[in-house]
């Protein structure tokens, strides 16, 4: 009668466990025809847009008179370098000071956003000589004749930088190390 | 006698020391330095996300370092042929030249002018607090449009940028950190959580549907900077791709 007992509580457990497919979590890996991993795709929602704030930028210049002048920030560039560029502030100057609106600022850089309210008064300054930016691994450092520094006329503040006409004589430099 | 050799051990240890944290990532020939995690074994990453703690940087003149997430294109022809040999969205927290970190975003374009900008954001929450770094291809328009996030969970600090102009497709993400310099950069230590990825361009219905990272990729630790697993990415969540820590410079 003992050995009845063991023997079918023997088979409902082997019964048990060859019926019942393991519990799958959605989250998981599961392997697709092809022998890859997948997933259920899962939601997430990205924040509301009308909630952003705008930016402010990093503090640069002292703004007196609502506007920023070419010496000002011909000083400024005197012991600050672009950030990111590689190459030092003796190696460039300062071209130009233009104060326009975020619109225009955005039309000068093939429609690049500012993140600003289009008639927001900016300083645009170009910067000329020799500029070096890199990115991620793998890419280039690149060489640029020309790059631009926008300052937000408000507070001085450095709003945003970048490259202009790149420097095809001195071509890409290198591959940056990993 | 004593007092003589306090103060040559005293030099000794500054020399030593000097030496110890210097490190070469501060010209186009030696390249930055980077301490990252990659991943590229799919077809298109339509978007990026991970949940970047903030830490303390500090870096000083002629250098910068950051936290950040990329997402990079080295294979359309025109990403491959403007001037960095690839696009890429970015977006992060950074010190710069000796300044206070800021948050920032970064692309680069498929053209050979206005290729590259960076826009500065503003100074970042307070260290430990995490911040979600949310980046996606938006299918709702016209082609070329990237749109990027900065926020915390009570959208006190909210930051959004739009690359546009930008037909690149996401081929590689890449999260971690990057040095540039040669000597007095520091960072804390900083956790990458919830390492995810856009398995679709941003529809009408607004929502960033994803898939987490299941495996660690390819990691390059420069040391410095400093990038390694602390939590495998393989392992289930949570929290959600794993945990990948960077610190700098000693």
């Amino acid at each position: 009668m003992r050995h009845s007992i063991w023997i079918c509580a023997a088979v409902v457990a082997l019964g048990t466990l060859t019926a019942c497919p393991p519990k799958e979590n959605p989250e998981q890996p599961k392997s697709s025809g092809g022998g890859e991993k997948r997933q259920e795709k899962i939601a997430l929602k990205p924040p509301p847009l009308e909630k952003a704030r705008r930016p402010e930028g990093m503090n640069a210049l002292r703004v007196s008179n609502g506007t920023i002048s070419k010496d000002q920030v011909v000083e400024y560039f005197k012991t600050h370098n672009l950030p990111m560029n590689y190459t030092a502030t003796s190696d460039f100057h300062v071209e130009s000071v233009d104060m326009m609106t975020a619109k225009q600022v955005s039309d000068r850089l093939a429609g690049e956003s500012t993140g600003l309210a289009d008639d927001e008064r900016l300083a645009f300054v170009t910067l000329a000589g020799m500029f070096t930016f890199t990115g991620p691994p793998k890419s280039s450092a690149a060489n640029f004749k020309r790059a631009y520094a926008v300052f937000d006329v408000k507070n001085g503040n450095l709003m945003m930088v970048g490259t202009l006409e790149p420097n095809r004589e001195g071509g890409q430099t290198t591959t940056a190390k990993q | 006698m004593s007092r003589w050799r306090i103060v040559l051990f005293a030099c000794f240890s500054i020399l030593i020391g000097a030496r110890l944290f210097a490190y070469s990532c501060g010209n186009p020939s030696s390249g930055h330095c980077y301490g990252v995690a990659s991943w590229q074994e799919q077809p298109e990453y339509f978007g990026a996300y991970a949940d970047i703690q903030i830490g303390q940087l500090h870096s000083t003149s002629g250098g910068f370092v950051d936290d950040e997430i990329w997402l990079v294109d080295g294979t359309t022809p025109a990403c491959a042929g403007n001037p960095f040999t690839m696009c890429w969205v970015e977006s992060g927290y950074i010190a710069d030249g000796g300044s206070n970190q800021v948050y920032f975003w970064a692309d680069s374009r498929p053209m050979n002018s206005s290729t590259f900008n960076l826009h500065l954001l503003g100074g970042t929450d307070g260290t430990g607090t995490v911040d979600h770094f949310m980046m996606i291809k938006d299918g709702r328009g016209a082609p070329g449009l990237f749109q990027l996030w900065i926020y915390n969970d009570s959208l006190s600090t909210l930051y959004h940028g739009t690359s546009t102009s930008n037909t690149m497709s996401g081929r590689r993400i890449l999260i971690g950190q990057e040095l540039a310099g040669t000597s007095g950069s520091s960072a804390t230590n900083v956790n990458f959580t919830r390492n995810i990825w856009a398995v679709q361009v941003l529809g009408p219905e607004y929502v960033f549907w994803y898939n987490r990272q299941t495996h660690n990729g390819a990691v390059t630790s420069a040391n410095p900077p400093f990038g390694s697993w602390t939590i495998n990415a393989t392992s289930p969540p949570p929290p959600e791709g794993g945990q990948f820590t960077t610190h700098c410079c000693s």
